[in-house]
């Protein structure tokens, strides 16, 4: 990422790039954590062994931890990470371009269009379509869904070829009543059995996790980690204003449709995994930003890892505070994220002053 | 629950761990808890879903969720020898973890009537080894669906019934056709007041008053929830309702009414009595399963 | 060097620009006068490649604006509106140097971040959270920023658009900030200016173009222009000339 802007730092005990390190170390923490702790105690001698022993580097134990480390938590705490990043990446690129701090890609409707896609397969879809195609399809849908709602938000915020944030806001809450309408209309025709399903998968659950699962939000989500680094520049000239950044040479509309749409693809993938987990997005930038400031070339990067430091780490409380039942991810993440937004906004409000 | 070392386990969970002669059960189904229990089985249970609620000793047990949300790490942290499952369980992707972990899973079929509860009774009793019980027990069952046919009344109109799972805050949800609770009323010699849909849907005063009950039926807690019988029948979705007015509510305990397992005829004997307003009616042989034995 | 001919914007059927033929030089400021709704500022906006004329085109250095390609064009010229509000909170130091945006990787910006925010005399705040000075002291961070865009070029070749830059300000920093962009004019700059404030126009502009309805009503040095005829025709009100006793300018006072 260029160094020419917002390089004006005080005197900074180091810089983003060792900050970053450090957050990447976290990340790895928590995801070592994951993988170490659930409904089966297993040493964390038993956890390194088991995970060395595919490298050659350690001999697997007779038992069955091998599987319950390589099968059970590896792909669902991958899941988790990939998710966390992602949402916590998107919510950040979504806040730097709406110029608002509460922002998420909610606004554009992608969850809403997930959930309705969701919800439409699972009170509709999966009895029409062949059993082999079922465990996939309302992921699929979810997806299908999330980027459907988004395009035809940007496709009616879109004037004289000039996409207008606040059209985009407008438009959102649009599509989003109405998705949601939808949604209630398929839940009024649910069964029992439907209802519960629906009621689950809103709360969020990375238990799903394949290989076939994560390879796909991976592959979805590529794009977006990828892209973000050229997205630094605008969503900096962004904080000056819409205005500003196009006479500082921002292609502004081209910047604002490929946030979207790289935004709408990887969350609309994570949606489709993982279902409705809410805050990451939030909560991920703003403790970036309380970190070190509002400069993109920290917070996006800073966002992700952040969002897949913690997202692990609230899967394995998921997994282990109820045990042998699980939590829905999406409620801890609300139950945790909850007040602790409550709580930054109230230092906010005391603290003016900023940084 | 997580006391013991599960590594303690010869290879794999694959091998059924029998503890004398019945491997460690986990039971996810509250009518398939009950045949299970109704077996004499009750002791081999090591885990139970949130729906298997009767006998009541099964809550005391490690709880492994919500039938259709199951752990797959959290049922195998349980070491199931065998875990047994009504047909609606799931997710499918933690079904398919837990077949790949090697723990032996059996499906009961879906419990809709007596002959599919039967059915289910075969299945569970061959999974535990347990065919002669299993038999005695479809034996009693049979005598007790077909006393309860020989002793219901067949008067010329059956009674129609408005059957609410929820009443309080808002529209009540009222039952159409093809519900646990349609199926429980044929059985009582009785009809859903509304046939115009299936399942369960929140109905207005009017619609509730158009399909002109004999009777209204409501789960106790929920009445009991309202404050009691007389402000239950006097919110405004029922005040109108002739059968409210004249007092004609029929209480029942969901699990005793919807669990649909082996105390199905029993309490398709007690809800006949109460629509046909004969309490007089025969009562059915009594068996151990009714308080949770074998 | 700018230039433009034909100029026609319309907007709901009503032709907000109309302006023939026009053409500002480098080495003095460029004010735009007019009563609101003259279309001061979407002649500024066409005129700084902002947006596009219905018809009509205007040129820097010769080359049309919609050829030029949105990096130079941003190292060339720049724009400070009237009033900006950050979307996150960033040291007044930061955002001077997000003007340097345009030049990522073409050498070290320290000292053009350092340098302009002494141009514009906010040297003294570059630590200072730019959502807690005031909005005087905001604007001149603002004009830093702007100064800080157009480093690196010489004064002749660069292009400073000011849209109303004084209009919220009290006294001092309406004067501070119009000082500043006289300097750059008389280092070589084009400068173009859309003001309010008919004295502070005649202060530091060398020429002066006055607006109503779109139209040119009146184009010259301020001595020329600013007479009660013109204002009268642009505004509708009756003014009173007096001149300066202490300088040899103009002062418009209501009549």
């Amino acid at each position: 990422m260029s160094e020419a802007a917002l390089s004006v730092p005080r005197a900074r005990a180091m810089g983003h790039g060792m900050a970053l390190l450090l957050l990447a170390g976290a990340a790895l923490c928590g995801l070592l954590v994951a993988l170490g702790i659930g409904a089966i105690r297993i040493p964390p001698d038993g956890v390194l062994r088991e995970l060395l022993a595919p490298l050659g580097l350690a001999t697997s134990a007779p038992g069955p931890e091998g599987a319950i480390i390589w099968t059970l938590r590896v792909p669902r705490t991958l899941l988790a990470m990939l998710a966390g990043g992602v949402l916590g990446l998107a919510g950040a690129i979504m806040q730097g371009l709406f110029r608002n701090p509460l922002a998420d890609p909610g606004l554009l409707g992608v969850s809403a269009g997930g959930a309705l896609g969701a919800v439409f397969m699972i009170v509709v879809g999966l009895a029409l379509l062949p059993a082999p195609l079922r465990p996939y399809a309302t992921a699929g849908a979810a997806f299908l869904g999330a980027l459907l709602v988004t395009l035809l938000v940007m496709r009616v915020a879109q004037h004289e070829g000039r996409v207008m944030i606040a059209s985009m806001l407008l438009a959102g809450i649009i599509f989003n009543a109405l998705a949601g309408a939808a949604t209630s209309a398929l839940i009024f025709a649910a069964d029992d059995m439907q209802l519960r399903d629906i009621l689950f998968w809103t709360m969020g659950s990375v238990a799903g996790a394949t290989p076939a699962v994560l390879g796909a939000t991976l592959l979805a989500a590529l794009p977006l980690i990828i892209a973000a680094p050229f997205l630094v520049r605008g969503l900096n000239a962004l904080i000056l204003g819409e205005r500003e950044a196009q006479t500082l040479g921002i292609p502004i509309e081209r910047l604002k449709w490929a946030s979207v749409l790289l935004v709408a693809l990887a969350v609309g993938a994570a949606v489709a995994a993982s279902g409705m987990i809410g805050f990451v997005g939030i909560v991920a930038p703003h403790l970036a930003r309380l970190m070190r400031g509002a400069d993109h070339r920290w917070v996006l990067p800073a966002s992700a890892l952040i969002g897949a430091a913690l997202l692990p780490l609230a899967d394995a409380a998921a997994r282990v505070l109820v045990a042998p039942a699980e939590l829905p991810i999406g409620l801890l993440t609300a139950l945790l994220g909850g007040p602790f937004f409550l709580a930054l906004l109230l230092r906010q409000r005391f603290a003016l002053d900023g940084r | 629950m997580r006391r013991r070392a599960l590594f303690a386990l010869p290879a794999g969970l694959a091998l059924p761990a029998f503890a004398q002669g019945m491997p460690r059960l986990v039971v996810a189904g509250g009518g398939i808890a009950e045949i299970v229990c109704a077996l004499g089985a009750r002791d081999a249970i090591v885990g139970a879903d949130s729906t298997s609620l009767f006998p009541a000793e099964l809550r005391q047990l490690p709880q492994i969720g919500y039938l259709r949300a199951l752990s797959a790490e959290g049922v195998l942290s349980l070491q199931p020898g065998l875990l047994l499952l009504a047909h609606e369980a799931g997710p499918p992707p933690a079904l398919a973890q837990l077949r790949a972990a090697g723990v032996n899973i059996i499906r009961a079929p879906r419990i809709a009537s007596p002959a599919t509860l039967m059915q289910a009774v075969t299945v569970v009793a061959e999974a535990l080894g347990r065919q002669a019980q299993g038999r005695a027990l479809n034996a009693a069952l049979e005598q007790d669906f077909a006393a309860l046919a020989a002793s219901l009344p067949r008067p010329a109109t059956p009674p129609t019934a408005l059957f609410l799972l929820a009443a309080g805050a808002g529209a009540p949800m009222a039952s159409g056709r093809g519900t646990s609770a349609e199926a429980m009323l044929r059985l009582a010699g009785a009809r859903s007041a509304i046939q115009s849909y299936e399942g369960y849907r929140a109905v207005t005063a009017e619609a509730a008053l158009a399909a002109a009950p004999d009777w209204v039926v409501a789960p106790s807690h929920t009445v009991e929830g309202s404050g009691g019988i007389a402000p239950f029948l006097a919110q405004p979705q029922l005040a109108l309702l002739p059968a409210a007015r004249a007092g004609r509510l029929v209480t029942f305990d969901s699990l005793y009414m919807l669990g649909f397992g082996p105390r199905t005829a029993h309490a398709a004997r007690d809800l006949a009595a109460a629509l046909h307003a004969r309490p007089d009616m025969a009562a059915l042989p009594d068996r151990p399963w009714l308080r949770g034995a074998a | 060097m700018i230039r433009a001919e034909n100029l026609l914007v319309t907007r709901g059927g009503r032709r907000i620009l109309d302006l023939p033929a026009l053409s500002i030089a480098p080495g003095g400021v460029f004010g735009i006068l007019g009563p609101n709704g003259a279309g001061k500022s979407t002649l500024l906006r066409v005129l700084a490649g902002e947006m596009a004329p219905d018809s009509g085109r205007a040129f820097l250095d010769g080359r049309p604006l919609g050829q030029w390609r949105a990096g130079d064009l941003a190292r060339r010229r720049a724009v400070l509106p009237q009033h900006s509000t950050l979307g996150f909170p960033l040291r007044a130091e930061e955002v001077v140097a997000l003007g340097r945006l345009p030049h990522a990787g073409r050498g070290g910006p320290q000292d053009s971040v350092r340098a302009a925010m002494r141009e514009a005399g906010v040297a003294h705040l570059a630590g200072r959270n730019h959502a807690t000075l005031s909005g005087g002291e905001q604007q001149r961070v603002q004009l830093a920023r702007v100064l800080a865009q157009l480093d690196g070029v010489p004064p002749a070749d660069s292009v400073l658009f000011l849209d109303e830059p004084t209009s919220a300000l009290d006294l001092p920093h309406q004067h501070a900030i119009m000082a500043v962009a006289a300097a750059r004019a008389r280092a070589g700059a084009t400068v173009v200016a859309v003001l309010h404030d008919l004295n502070l126009a005649a202060r530091y502009c060398e020429t002066l173009l006055m607006m109503a309805s779109g139209q040119r009503v009146a184009e010259g040095p301020p001595t020329e222009l600013l007479t009660p005829e013109t204002v009268r025709r642009a505004y509708g009100i009756a003014m009173r000339r007096i001149p300066d006793p202490e300088r040899g300018e103009v002062l418009l006072v209501p009549a």
